[in-house]
């Protein structure tokens, strides 16, 4: 594969364990999307675009996971990409124009995989830490890990279910998948390794915090979902990868789960007191330190305004 | 609505401000209430043309979708040439006939008056606040009502929500705040909503519009809080919350984000004001847009009556039989209620549902029954019914996109993504293929005994009726003929279905 060895360069697919297993996820949820899909769409104009914009995104899906070299791999991330944003704004009207800055700044990590491989091609290529550490951004910000930490909540709030289902299982997971491909890159580069392990943990601690102050049902699937990230980004970075696939599918099927199968707005009255008062483990601890974490989770550190200003538009 | 007062009387304008807001419960089960109650004192079209003005609500289909009603026979020519003929007089019937079918209105030119105080912050200051506040303020709102999303809930227990606010700021490292002064008034003082109004307005006489202003913004979080207060409804943490707190803790954050955005030292909103804002309050003139507007609504719904009305007029046998009447049925569910036996119900055409209350007209003389009957009846299902009529005039195409982003929050309500207010009135699915029409009360009873009840009717079900928010027609057992309510006096109801035009079906 072009992965290890330059000199098959002709080499344009490739299939192997990890190929399997994000087919079979894709296909899994690809089914489940277009199953809720033509229930909200029925009857209305935007059906027809969600099923292009749905095959145009099994297409650069397919390549991406087929991919055997750089060429093909950037070609299915890139049609992808476009796919992915298309699903986050195919319900709007567009009278008002394509928001613009919203796609750029989603898209924005595809610059890393363009870097990476014009590194993995230029006459210094054998310094494999910068390709690493770009291919590292790449996957990070596709996962909607640290630094880039935002942008899945903020699509889930504003999309429909089914792309929702596409966007939490497929596109996010593609993150992990670049590494898991990428990996004799970085596989004997003990920084880059605890680097992408730190971020993991960091990223996991704090995506499970948000979700669980989090009152919102799709942010909280969000969350949860970046926070098994997180963990998936350390198991990759510890060798794990068997172990890494199976959490990557669980993940899958437990975000479509929490997405399809959305809790009904409580009936009030006696049954809805006893969801209450159920202690958790941070009820043990000092109240200041309990009331710090819990505002500076609500607050979600700051991280959300930010963002926010720009894609909701 | 009062005339705005000098002095500012913060519980007099708290409570009209809960009679404004739209009562949003948590849960499924609620009472119907009309969504227009602050406007029943006015006449229906009256209201209607306020409510549109003042709040921006959508109160009418738009004159598109009325033309199109027209053009594909749902509002029938001649029913809108009588409605014509009975606001407008004959003579002028040819000139209004023309404004309602041909005239071109400039779209929606001017913004209603809701938003245009608070409005100065972005002209004077170059800042919205809302946009760094709201999503602050949801986001602890529905932490703080949460009923069972999170795992990890509120932490503080049985308690107000300003003195839980209170509590986690004097206990935690982090504040809500960005900035000093809003934190030391949460944490050292009891501020008063006049006295945050002193700081972030001035004026004390646009401090009642700035507060409409400011909870409009999120008719829905408020309007729930509201009900919240009303029901003396506790949270499953055992909490509470008022509309007071709610205002309270918003003035303090938006002192929070000026002194963040401009320093320490602003003015006042109302200090730099060029030219003030309209009066909220103010009545609002009749204009040409309106009036045709109305007019269609009339015609449209005496369309849809007309059809049940043929049913019960004796003289159709006249003229129906061996022909397929071609009549309208609508989808409103709760727009027909009779009050007789249950006979009468059998003259209903087929293919309409209506709520029958069994009554005997022959054995309440005096007609106690029938007060007590309406007295139940007309506030019930007369809010049923607008709920659905303002829920479908509300709702467009951008609604409905809109709607396929909803978010459930916290268990108790549905958010809409775009701004993140919770979504008020009823869900899109139940109104799509709705057409808003009041609701009809047919009465079987003799015409002179029904306007002696209407006159000892309790006030505020007279005014239901007085103020055209539901419509009645009288059945007289004995003669079969129709009589409708209008102007407190029972006009004979004449049938606009022609034998000639029916014929043509």
């Amino acid at each position: 594969m072009a992965f290890l060895n330059e000199y098959m360069f002709w080499n344009d697919f490739h299939f192997d364990g990890l190929t399997l297993a994000y087919l079979t996820t894709g296909f899994a949820m690809t089914l489940l999307a277009v199953w809720n899909g033509s229930s909200i769409f029925r009857g209305r104009r935007q059906w027809s675009l969600f099923v292009c914009t749905v095959m145009l995104f099994g297409v650069g899906y397919g390549l991406a996971v087929f991919s055997g070299d750089w060429k093909t791999l950037l070609l299915g991330w890139e049609i992808m990409g476009a796919a992915s944003f298309l699903l986050i704004i195919l319900h709007r009207d567009f009278s008002g124009g394509i928001p613009a800055k919203a796609f750029f700044i989603y898209r924005m990590g595809d610059t890393g995989l363009l870097l990476a491989m014009w590194a993995s091609l230029h006459p210094w290529r054998h310094d494999t830490t910068i390709i690493s550490l770009l291919l590292l951004a790449t996957a990070s910000l596709q996962a909607s890990q640290l630094p880039f930490s935002s942008w899945l909540p903020q699509a889930l709030e504003n999309t429909t279910t089914a792309s929702a289902v596409l966007l939490t299982t497929l596109t996010m997971q593609m993150g992990a998948f670049l590494l898991l491909r990428t990996y004799p890159y970085w596989e004997h580069q003990l920084s880059v390794r605890i680097l992408m392990a730190l971020l993991g943990l960091v990223a996991a601690a704090m995506a499970a915090g948000f979700a669980r102050v989090q009152s919102s049902v799709k942010r909280r699937v969000a969350y949860v979902s970046m926070a098994h990230n997180g963990l998936i980004f350390i198991e990759v970075a510890a060798g794990f990868k068997s172990l890494a696939l199976i959490h990557i599918a669980a993940n899958a099927f437990l975000g479509a789960y929490r997405l399809l199968v959305q809790p009904s707005v409580v009936v009030s009255g006696a049954g809805a007191r006893t969801i209450s008062n159920r202690k958790t483990w941070e009820d043990r601890l000092p109240k200041k330190l309990k009331y710090t974490i819990y505002m500076l989770d609500t607050r979600e550190w700051g991280l959300y305004a930010r963002f926010s200003r720009y894609l909701r538009s | 609505m009062t005339a705005r007062n000098n002095s500012f009387d913060e519980n007099a304008v708290l409570d009209e401000l809960r009679q404004f807001l739209p009562a949003l419960s948590t849960g499924r089960t609620f009472t119907h209430r009309n969504p227009l109650q602050a406007f029943q004192h006015l006449r229906f079209h009256d209201a209607l043309r306020h409510a549109s003005e003042m709040l921006g609500y959508r109160t009418w289909l738009s004159l598109d979708e009325y033309r199109s009603l027209y053009n594909s026979k749902r509002v029938k020519p001649g029913v809108l040439e009588k409605v014509l003929v009975g606001q407008k007089g004959t003579a002028r019937t040819f000139e209004w006939q023309d404004k309602v079918l041909m005239k071109k209105f400039p779209a929606d030119a001017t913004a209603p008056r809701i938003g245009q105080l608070r409005a100065n912050w972005q002209k004077q200051y170059k800042t919205d606040p809302d946009a760094r506040i709201h999503p602050r303020l949801f986001r602890i709102l529905g932490n703080y009502l949460d009923h069972g999303v999170s795992d990890w809930k509120f932490p503080v227990h049985g308690q107000g929500f300003f003195d839980s606010m209170r509590e986690m700021e004097s206990n935690s490292f982090v504040s809500v705040f960005n900035t000093p002064r809003a934190r030391n008034l949460l944490l050292h003082t009891s501020p008063s909503i006049e006295d945050l109004l002193t700081v972030i307005v001035g004026d004390e006489t646009l401090f009642k519009q700035y507060l409409f202003d400011q909870q409009f913004a999120h008719r829905g979080w408020s309007g729930l809080v509201a009900w919240l207060e009303r029901n003396g409804e506790i949270l499953p943490n055992g909490s509470s919350i008022t509309l007071y707190e709610l205002i309270v803790f918003e003035l303090l954050l938006e002192i929070d984000v000026l002194d963040d955005r401009l320093g320490t030292h602003w003015e006042p909103l109302a200090s730099g004001l060029a030219n003030r804002p309209k009066d909220l309050f103010a009545p609002v003139p009749a204009d040409e847009k309106s009036e045709v507007l109305g007019i269609w609504q009339e015609a449209f719904e005496w369309s849809y009556y007309e059809g049940i009305l043929a049913g019960f007029s004796r003289d159709r046998q006249n003229f129906t039989e061996g022909r397929t009447l071609t009549r309208i049925v609508t989808n409103a569910p709760d727009s027909l209620c009779i009050v007789g036996r249950p006979s009468v119900l059998r003259n209903l055409p087929n293919g309409h549902r209506a709520f029958l209350h069994s009554y005997d007209f022959a054995v309440d003389r005096d007609g106690e029954l029938l007060k007590s009957t309406l007295e139940t009846v007309i506030p019930s299902l007369g809010a049923a019914s607008l709920e659905y009529f303002f829920a479908r005039t509300a709702w467009t195409a951008v609604e409905s996109n809109a709607a396929l982003t909803d978010q459930i929050i916290g268990l108790f309500g549905i958010a809409d993504s775009v701004s993140g207010d919770l979504r008020t009135g009823l869900p899109a699915s139940l109104i799509e293929d709705l057409e808003p029409t009041r609701l009809l009360c047919v009465v079987e009873q003799f015409p002179e005994t029904v306007l002696k009840v209407i006159d000892r009717l309790d006030a505020a079900v007279a005014r239901w009726l007085a103020n055209e928010w539901v419509h009645m027609v009288v059945t007289d057992p004995a003669s079969g003929e129709l009589r409708v309510l209008k102007n407190g006096e029972l006009a004979a109801y004449k049938s606009d279905r022609r034998p000639v035009e029916d014929a043509v079906h």
